[in-house]
């Protein structure tokens, strides 16, 4: 998986290409931890190019939700119907900001 | 063509998590299983590993099995190691959401650990057509065949009702009580035990279960009272005071003599009493009881199974039932047991309806909205049937609309589900009153102080799957001196309802929780009005 960072001021996007699964969903989880996040307020992640996601990716997701709850906003846009599936079947479309 | 099994060992490195992800739903795919349900069983098995990954460490051995028992598939993942439980894994957020996942299942794995494995195994529940079809179906047949077997000579008719089809129905009632009845008694046996770990919810699962609780006797209490004007009963002047010998006699037999004697008698009251001695019992010595513990979660496992085979019978049933009623001329006995129904739903709906106006009087928000927001899980459950496959929709409900705390519905909602069905208890109790009024049976201040105590405990018993609440008629029609003539005839109706109930059942469930979360200031008020 390729990860594309632009910041510009407070702003982060990082679009994402290919899959996000148990092996490089922890490459991801670097680019959002706190550490990374800080001085955030509004985090987008670009799905328009991510083809699968996993369970671990979908925990990468939560722990980045909510470090930004408490600094900022995160925005989740261009998911394709593939990945927009899972996140309703488990519930993610409820706790994530989609576009 | 045969399906090829999958055996996959491994280490549980990242890889290996996606390659077995991988693996699983090629096979999935084969199953022809719906792309939800796949997906649901891909992430859940996904999750499982990476709870074991970090309690277990990557050098253990993993074992992913796919293959079909009995027509019926089943995935098998067994690791090495201490003991790991992943279903029970709640040390995080990512333990609860994963919980959440699990529980989105219809199917809900099972955990074992034996000589240094875990084992976790997944039933794959294929969907198949919806069951009203099935029951339809067997309803239009029989009626058809029913009315057109009348041109048929009396002698020919009679020796096939009375010869055949009679002893048919009465052999599936038997079916119902081989499975019904222990579970009665499992089911307050591990209900118990389960209630024990409510210490580890602390204060809010304790007062969710008392809420759950308070509100059944409610709902029962309520149901007896609207519902006795409603028919016609045969009482005795004296029968309508208080007679405290014979409430006493009568209370002095729940208890249960012999060891067996509840299940041999098949007394409902003595089963539950047994089955609450039993579960206290093996709470307060645990560890000392786990093995049996485990006995009797595997037996109730195994009568669940069989329990869901007998009533996939039930279009034979149906179909049996009527054209002997036709052929009989025994119709007069079913027609007339449409109005408990009508009542029964009637009284469901308004007992719902109270709930959601106390929602609604509570947090300001128009009735409208509010069953808007839950339409989905209500027509969910009554096009299955099926309480558990509304669970799903029941939680992103919960979360995403009616501002629930993932903390009081993650729990609220399974123990809700297995303990909380008021529509059974009015369901059950307008049964009673009915079949008493219908066939003159003569009733007391004590029978019903009775018919109000089985009918609540009854429907905590009751099992979630389809027809659950058929298999306990026979019981409360033993408890409480029914006739046996008035069982085949209200099941026969009773078939078209259960979807009915269960619907009812569950969306009375989310406002329980709507009410326990507000007075635990784990609501969040602007969701619920959005």
């Amino acid at each position: 998986m390729n990860i594309v960072k632009e910041q510009s001021a407070n702003a982060l996007n990082i679009a994402l290409v290919g899959r996000l699964d148990t092996v490089t969903s922890p490459a991801l989880a670097a680019e959002v931890s706190a550490e990374a996040l800080d001085g955030i307020t509004a985090l987008t992640l670009d799905f328009s190019e991510l083809e699968y996601i996993s369970s671990a990716g979908l925990r990468v997701l939560l722990a980045a939700q909510k470090i930004m709850n408490k600094q900022g906003s995160m925005v989740v846009k261009n998911v394709n119907n593939t990945i927009m599936e899972v996140l309703e079947i488990t519930g993610f479309v409820d706790i994530l900001t989609i576009q | 063509m045969t399906l090829e099994s999958v055996n996959f060992s491994f280490l549980l490195t990242a890889e290996n998590i996606d390659l077995a992800a991988e693996k699983l739903m090629s096979y999935l795919q084969r199953l022809e299983l719906e792309n939800k349900e796949a997906i649901r069983l891909r992430l859940s098995v996904e999750e499982i590993l990476l709870s074991w990954q970090a309690k277990l460490t990557e050098d253990k051995e993993v074992e992913l099995s796919c293959y079909k028992r009995l027509g019926q598939p089943v995935i098998r993942l067994k690791a090495e190691g201490e003991g790991c439980n992943p279903l029970e894994s709640q040390d995080d957020e990512f333990g609860v959401w994963g919980e959440s996942l699990l529980a989105r299942l219809e199917t809900r794995p099972v955990y074992s650990y034996n000589y240094g494995v875990n084992t976790v195994t997944f039933r794959v529940i294929h969907r198949k057509r919806n069951p009203f079809v099935r029951l339809f179906i067997a309803f239009v047949v029989a009626i058809l065949i029913g009315f057109l077997g009348l041109s048929l000579p009396n002698d020919i008719r009679t020796y096939i009702a009375e010869g055949w089809l009679a002893p048919a129905c009465d052999t599936y009632l038997s079916m119902l009580a081989f499975s019904g009845i222990p579970m009665i008694f499992l089911s307050v046996v591990l209900g118990i035990i389960g209630v024990g770990d409510i210490d580890v919810f602390g204060k809010i699962g304790r007062k969710m279960v008392q809420s759950y609780l308070v509100v059944l006797l409610a709902a029962a209490t309520l149901t007896a009272l609207i519902a006795f004007p409603l028919f016609r009963f045969t009482i005795g002047s004296q029968q309508l005071q208080v007679d405290y010998t014979n409430i006493w006699e009568t209370a002095l037999g729940w208890i249960p003599t012999g060891l067996l004697d509840p299940i041999i008698n098949c007394n409902a009251m003595q089963l539950i009493i047994a089955g609450a001695l039993i579960g206290v019992a093996l709470l307060k010595l645990e560890p000392q009881g786990k093995h049996l513990t485990n006995i009797f979660t595997d037996l109730n496992s195994v009568l669940l199974q069989v329990a869901e085979w007998f009533t996939r019978l039930l279009p034979i049933f149906l179909f049996a039932t009527l054209v002997k009623s036709i052929w009989l001329g025994q119709m007069s006995e079913i027609i007339p047991a449409w109005k408990s129904w009508v009542v029964t739903t009637g009284l469901q709906a308004v007992t719902f309806l109270v709930m959601a106006a106390i929602v609604c009087w509570k947090y300001r928000i128009r009735l409208g909205k509010l069953l808007k927001k839950i339409s989905s899980t209500f027509f969910i459950a009554i096009g299955t049937n099926s309480c558990v496959a509304s669970v799903p929709d029941n939680y992103a409900v919960c979360a995403g609309k009616l501002g629930i705390d993932n903390k009081v519905f993650g729990f609220g909602i399974p123990i809700g589900t297995t303990i909380f069905k008021p529509s059974c208890v009015i369901r059950l109790i307008v049964l009673s009153f009915y079949v008493a009024s219908m066939y003159q049976v003569k009733v007391s201040l004590t029978w019903f102080i009775m018919a109000v105590a089985v009918s609540v405990i009854l429907s905590i018993a009751i099992p979630a799957i389809p027809g659950g609440t058929l298999m306990f008629f026979p019981m409360l029609f033993a408890q409480l001196g029914l006739p046996a003539q008035a069982l085949t005839a209200m099941l026969a109706t009773d078939i078209f309802f259960d979807a009915i109930c269960t619907a009812f059942n569950q969306v009375s469930v989310q406002m329980a929780l709507v009410l326990q979360a507000g007075t635990m200031d784990l609501l969040d008020k602007e969701v619920l009005k959005q």
